[in-house]
């Protein structure tokens, strides 16, 4: 017994040498990236964290601060549409972050909102304003979006992400933190050199992983401003969109009332809520039959909030005219996004900046 | 209870403790027999799940009763039928997927418990062994919780040797090796197969699925990478496995038998299967081979017929090992090329004797190109009759088939030879290096730095790979 625990001792105590110094290599290997109080998952790719859920786990903490904020919500192109420095101009008393991520559905995003309120004071939550970016893609039943979870309700990306290092845990409701917000520093300690490696890692088999492994190309803005949407693309999307909502001919209603659910406790808690209908280029409404259910089911939860205190929607479908101003079948062109964001921004601006709007109004009242 | 799982670690090192709280040898059996019960337990989640199980113990230990009273080839005979039956039913063979029992019970294991009760009524009958044992001795002989997944497959007096020794003080030199022969399983099971199923895993489905299939070059470099990839994730998994549950017995008192003994230096599909799963072969040729083969000795007696009936003998063996694997109609392709694998093999070498004579033979077999070849032929034929175990059903592996075409499966033959006959020797060189650099560690604190090293590795692979690995035997 004696000899078993002793040779227990000695390799916890090797095991916790070599992880410390590892951790020390790790600051060496991949520097700590500049601290910010403003969050964009569109970088994501190109920091130390790689993947959108990553980048949002650990570099949350910089939501702690109580001040009035515009956090964006969505899939890709609540990303790719909503650019936070240009909606910023428009919402002059908030900073703006964008933390959608790419292909989520609503509750994907219930998770991201739960994980940005867990490092948040009441204080500081009352100070949120939430962009929603809804379209149909937001309402794919997790069944049918991650079919190859081996558990049941699956696990979203951003879950899998939170349990990876054992800092959250699988509870009935949602994922629960072992630790509190004050560990968050101590935990982005941990797993730097898990974030190094896999930097090394990526580095060192992005060819191979480019032969063997099927990635979609990555654009620039020019080229994507530049990219027509063709007949077989359009063909091929519609298949992959008809393959991820479930080969179903609705979108899911359980996911519709999520999203119900959420703004209904968001502003029941006093923060406040935008609501942007994404538009899509004009053949994909056409031949999506989940968009027709989408259109079907808004009004209705337009409806219902409507006259809520803190509550805003926004209509972008006016906005364009030519399927062209896409670069695919959902993500508009820069130049289109540029008039999202402007659009938004305003409405954000009305619910986000209340105080600021009746000073410039007390303001602009004296001066008359 | 997943064999790379902390809930089976936190088991092991509770039973490991409880253990050597006594030294008392009956005190030691008990708490091996809790530790065994409670691993068969975890894997069902109601009583009535686990009842299939029980009753076919049951029904084993009264057949090799039986026998003890009645020691003759038809009562032998008759037990074997009874439990072979029951078996197929219980495992449910594609065949007789119409009668089942109307629920979900636990099957894991099953294999295993058969092949140990077989061995007790053959030998029981023959005489080999003199008396049976009694019900809870039954109990940890076919249910220990180290060997009830995958085996291997001790042998009755291998394991009456263990079970009178488990009272032996252990030296911190046994202690240190387990948790380094361990550590070694974690690293195969967490690390090396981890990594060889996520290229399988996402080169395969892309030949797989008909929505994202290829074709041409792309197809046949694809499949051949997504084969090569499946036969290290078997073999690091199923070894590493082997590892671990090796290790553990050597702190709980046993020493198991070992399954695995460096199968890629083989230089034939025969030499092979006495390298890979070792203690299944042993039994295959103990309980299907050598008895077949005296049979149609005795009727075919002709000196000239031997070897021929080897062929046969060796056929069916392979067959029949083949099918066991699973319980569906492509285990049955898979028995079909293993038996063809090895009476091929064995008529090769009869065919190349007759030719060469038996020193020419000898002295071509030692030739490094031609042992290099068939080391390469030996890899790349047991790789491609693996496609029947990652292919989902007969259909799937028809397809696939029928896409890569007779030149497709010809080249990726051609292929994963030459690569396996040019890759092998950097990759015994690699491992003996590592082999001999080990040895020359004696430092105690390097010692366990090294072991320590491993250990991170797992625990690095595991976060990145963001899974817990499964033992893919457990399956079959």
């Amino acid at each position: 017994m004696r000899l078993i625990l002793v040779q227990t001792v000695k390799t916890f105590v090797c095991v916790s040498l070599l992880f410390g110094l590892l951790v020390g290599v790790s600051f060496l290997v991949v520097p700590a990236e500049p601290a910010s109080d403003i969050l964009d998952t569109r970088i994501a790719e190109a920091s130390i964290y790689s993947t959108q859920t990553k980048y949002l786990s650990f570099t949350r903490g910089a939501l702690v601060a109580p001040r009035p904020r515009v956090l964006v919500m969505g899939a890709s192109n609540a990303n790719v549409g909503l650019r936070p420095f240009e909606i910023q101009t428009d919402v002059p008393c908030a900073s703006v972050s964008n933390l959608a991520v790419g292909n989520a559905n609503v509750t994907e995003i219930r998770q991201i909102v739960d994980l940005v309120h867990d490092v948040q004071s009441p204080d500081a939550r009352s100070q949120n304003t939430f962009v929603f970016g809804t379209w149909f893609g937001l309402f794919s039943d997790s069944r049918d979006r991650w079919p190859n979870s081996s558990r049941d309700p699956p696990e979203t990306d951003m879950e899998a992400e939170l349990y990876r290092y054992g800092f959250y845990y699988r509870a009935a409701d949602r994922p629960q933190p072992r630790l509190s917000a004050a560990w968050l520093p101590i935990e982005g300690i941990l797993i730097r050199p898990f974030i190094a490696t896999e930097v090394v890692a990526r580095q060192l088999t992005d060819g191979l992983r480019g032969y063997f492994f099927v990635r979609r190309p990555k654009r620039t803005d020019a080229e994507r401003e530049a990219v027509h949407f063709g007949e077989e693309d359009r063909r091929e999307a519609t298949t992959y969109w008809y393959n991820l909502m479930g080969r179903k001919d609705d979108i899911s209603a359980d996911e519709f009332t999520s999203l119900e659910n959420l703004i209904d406790r968001l502003l029941d808690a006093h923060e406040k809520v935008v609501v942007v209908d994404l538009p899509l280029p004009k053949w994909n409404q056409k031949v999506s039959v989940y968009d027709s259910k989408y259109r079907q089911r808004l009004p209705g939860l337009l409806k219902k909030f409507a006259g809520r205190e803190g509550f805003a929607f926004s209509d972008l479908s006016g906005l364009s005219t030519d399927d062209d101003e896409y670069s695919d079948e959902v993500h508009p062109k820069p130049h289109l996004a540029k008039l999202w964001a402007e659009h938004v921004g305003k409405t954000a601006k009305s619910v986000a900046c209340p105080v600021v709007n009746s000073a410039l109004a007390g303001q602009a009242g004296k001066k008359q | 209870m997943n064999f790379t799982s902390p809930i089976f670690f936190a088991f092991v090192f509770a039973t490991v403790l409880a253990f050597h709280l006594s030294s008392n040898l009956s005190y030691r059996r008990v708490i091996l027999s809790i530790a065994s019960l409670t691993l068969v337990a975890s894997y069902s989640t109601t009583w009535l799940q686990l009842l299939p199980l029980t009753a076919f113990l049951i029904l084993g230990y009264l057949l090799i009763w039986l026998v003890s009273l009645n020691r003759t080839g038809p009562a032998m005979a008759s037990g074997l039928a009874i439990i072979l039956v029951v078996y197929i039913f219980l495992k449910q063979f594609f065949f007789l997927q119409a009668y089942s029992l109307p629920y979900a019970y636990t099957v894991v294991g099953l294999s295993y418990i058969l092949f140990r009760i077989i061995h007790l009524l053959v030998d029981v009958s023959s005489g080999e062994i003199k008396s049976i044992p009694g019900p809870l001795e039954f109990f940890r002989y076919t249910c220990n919780f180290l060997c009830f997944v995958s085996g291997p497959i001790q042998t009755w007096d291998e394991f009456k040797k263990d079970d009178a020794l488990l009272s032996a003080p252990l030296s911190s030199e046994v202690v240190f090796g387990a948790f380094s022969r361990v550590a070694t399983g974690l690293v195969k099971v967490a690390v090396i197969a981890a990594i060889a199923n996520y290229l399988y895993e996402n080169v395969s489905v892309q030949i797989l699925q008909a929505e994202q299939a290829e074709s041409g070059i792309r197809l046949f470099a694809k499949y051949s990478f997504s084969a090569a990839s499946y036969t290290a994730y078997l073999y690091y998994n199923f070894s590493g496995y082997m590892d671990i549950v090796l290790g553990i017995g050597l702190v709980l008192g046993q020493k198991l038998p070992e399954n695995f003994d460096r199968p890629f230096i083989a230089r034939s599909f025969l030499e092979f299967w006495q390298r890979w799963h070792i203690t299944l072969s042993l039994w295959f040729k103990a309980y299907v081979f050598t008895p077949l083969m005296l049979v149609l000795v005795r009727l075919f007696p002709s000196p000239g017929a031997t070897a021929y009936v080897g062929v046969f003998c060796f056929f069916v063996t392979f067959l029949l090992m083949g099918i066991w694997h699973g319980s569906t109609i492509v285990f049955v392709i898979y028995g079909l090329l293993m038996g063809l694998g090895a009476s091929v093999n064995k008529l090769w070498q009869v065919a190349m004797t007759a030719v060469l004579g038996k020193k020419p033979y000898r002295a071509l077999q030692d030739n490094w190109l031609y042992a290099a070849l068939c080391r390469g032929l030996t890899f790349a034929y047991f790789t491609m009759a693996l496609t029947c175990l990652w292919v989902t059903s007969l259909d799937q592996f028809g397809v696939l088939a029928g896409r890569l075409g007779v030149v497709g499966i010809a080249a990726a033959l051609l292929v994963l030879t030459l690569g396996f006959a040019c890759l092998f020797r950097p990759y015994q060189f690699l491992q003996e290096s590592i082999g001999k650099m080990m040895l020359h560690v004696r430092s105690a604190p390097v010692e366990n730095l090294l072991l320590a090293s491993r250990l991170l590795l797992v625990l690095f692979c595991i976060v990145l790979l963001n899974k817990t690995p499964e033992f893919v035997y457990k399956a079959f």
